[in-house]
């Protein structure tokens, strides 16, 4: 296949994998547990034509929809198959009160491409926030940078209009 | 879209406890309101109000570089040994703290070298030849109360003066035995004493109709910073001297401490050095805004914010 639809297909296994850690993190040992690293690595494998498949350790939990997670901080490194060899990304998440509040993706790549890629990913998916209309809330107070006076508006105005004769 | 420069969206009426008095007015180039949250009479309030405009007015003519009688402006014409007031020790101390911490990134140097890309004393807005910010030591020796410099510079303390001078009013009411109130100077605030969370939006940085998220402000301060209403041209208001260029990788951020002087010196040098690294001398929590909007904060930071 040529390079593009593998380009494609390699983002898409890195964005699966991901997702699938993301969503397996009932599968994680906490942080500072006993189990070695190794014990909680959730790997996957995947075919070129971009499907994949979950397994998970042994030695984890069986998924349990219903599950409250421990307040803490959960790591575990996946890892997926490309066409340049065996890649693997880092991920941690904070859980406080069974929500995820915090995420961090580090890239384990060896290869170029995958260190593109995996960047490329980590730089985008991270939520994003968005304004919300101060009419639809009850605030006290807004805060953002300081409110200027008439002194600078005006010296604001004056070089707007001037860039515009 | 342009920010509107001076005006903030209209907050509910009702936000005010029945008695609570609110106080509005400008100084210190920013607009200013304080509302007290407890019974105070007319007669005591007028009091209170009048000590509080003295006491900023004061504060104003020793450290403000926009006036030719301030004590700034004296240290920026002629060098010498300068007697420093009793309210300068805490803010020259975590300056100098600072300017370590940041590697001389945060400085009280930094004046003229905003004031030649045109934030000078006449609002010119016009950039011109920009100087190179000497170093602390080449300039300054500070042992307070005294501060002895080598030769005429301009020295600038708005990164935690205005925080600082909330501070100031704010123990001013509280020595006139107001214990519940909120002191706010244009978005940096001071809340204490009430027995619920102050709701403070968390300005777009993009569009001052909307907010991005909603702290529950305890008994702390709350200070916000971005690049966004003092801008013209290429720069805005804090400037970086290792580059001399305005940075443009924050788009707004906000800080909770203790103090609103720490609040606002950290809003300004979270702007230079990473959280981690302030944190090891500081306590405060934060929120960093990035210009394509995803959002790093502590994990403490005591705010909901809107995703998509």
């Amino acid at each position: 296949m040529n390079q593009d639809n593998k380009k494609i297909i390699t983002g898409l296994i890195i964005l699966v994998v991901v997702v699938l850690i993301v969503v397996g993190v009932k599968a994680f040992m906490p942080a500072g547990s006993d189990t070695k690293d190794s014990s909680s690595v959730v790997s996957t494998t995947t075919r070129s034509s971009g499907t994949s498949s979950g397994t998970s350790d042994e030695n984890t939990s069986p998924a349990n929809s219903d599950a409250d997670y421990k307040d803490g901080t959960y790591t575990a490194t996946g890892s997926y198959e490309s066409p340049g060899g065996t890649e693997s990304v880092k991920v941690t998440l904070s859980v406080v009160s069974n929500k995820v509040t915090n995420s961090e993706i580090v890239s384990l790549a060896k290869t170029p491409e995958a260190k593109e890629f995996q960047g490329q990913f980590i730089a985008g998916y991270k939520t994003l926030v968005v304004g919300k209309n101060v009419d639809d809330i009850r605030l006290s107070r807004v805060s953002g940078s300081s409110l200027t006076s008439g002194g600078f508006n005006d010296a604001l105005n004056e070089i707007k209009s001037k860039a515009k004769s | 879209m342009m920010p509107s420069m001076k005006s903030k969206a209209k907050l509910n009426p009702s936000d005010l406890p029945g008695g609570a008095r609110k106080y509005q007015f400008e100084a210190i180039g920013t607009a200013w309101t304080i509302d007290i949250y407890q019974d105070v009479s007319d007669k005591d309030a007028a009091t209170l109000f009048a000590a509080i405009k003295r006491r900023i007015k004061t504060f104003d003519k020793n450290y403000s570089r926009f006036r030719e009688d301030s004590l700034i402006s004296a240290v920026s014409r002629k060098a010498g040994t300068y007697i420093l007031p009793t309210d300068a020790k805490p803010l020259f101390d975590l300056y100098q703290a600072l300017y370590q911490a940041t590697d001389g990134a945060m400085t009280p140097l930094v004046g003229q070298l905003l004031a030649d890309a045109g934030y000078d004393a006449t609002y010119s807005l016009l950039p011109g030849q920009l100087s190179e910010v000497p170093t602390w030591e080449d300039v300054l020796e500070y042992d307070f109360p005294r501060l002895t410099t080598k030769h005429p510079v301009l020295l600038d303390v708005g990164a935690a003066g205005k925080g600082y001078l909330v501070d100031i009013v704010s123990e001013l009411i509280e020595h006139h035995s107001v214990a519940a109130y909120c002191v706010d100077a244009g978005g940096d605030m001071r809340y204490r004493g009430a027995d619920h969370p102050l709701k403070v939006g968390l300005e777009h940085p993009n569009d001052p109709a909307q907010v991005i998220g909603v702290v529950g402000l305890g008994n702390q301060s709350l200070c916000g910073s971005s690049g966004n209403r003092r801008a013209w041209g290429e720069f805005h208001h804090i400037m970086d001297p290792r580059i001399n260029k305005s940075p443009n990788h924050i788009q707004a951020l906000w800080v909770t401490a203790e103090t609103t002087l720490l609040a606002d010196a950290c809003a300004t040098a979270l702007f230079f050095v990473p959280a981690s690294k302030l944190a090891k001398q500081y306590t405060f929590e934060y929120a960093i805004l990035r210009p394509d909007y995803s959002l790093e904060h502590s994990r403490a930071f005591p705010a909901t914010f809107f995703t998509s």
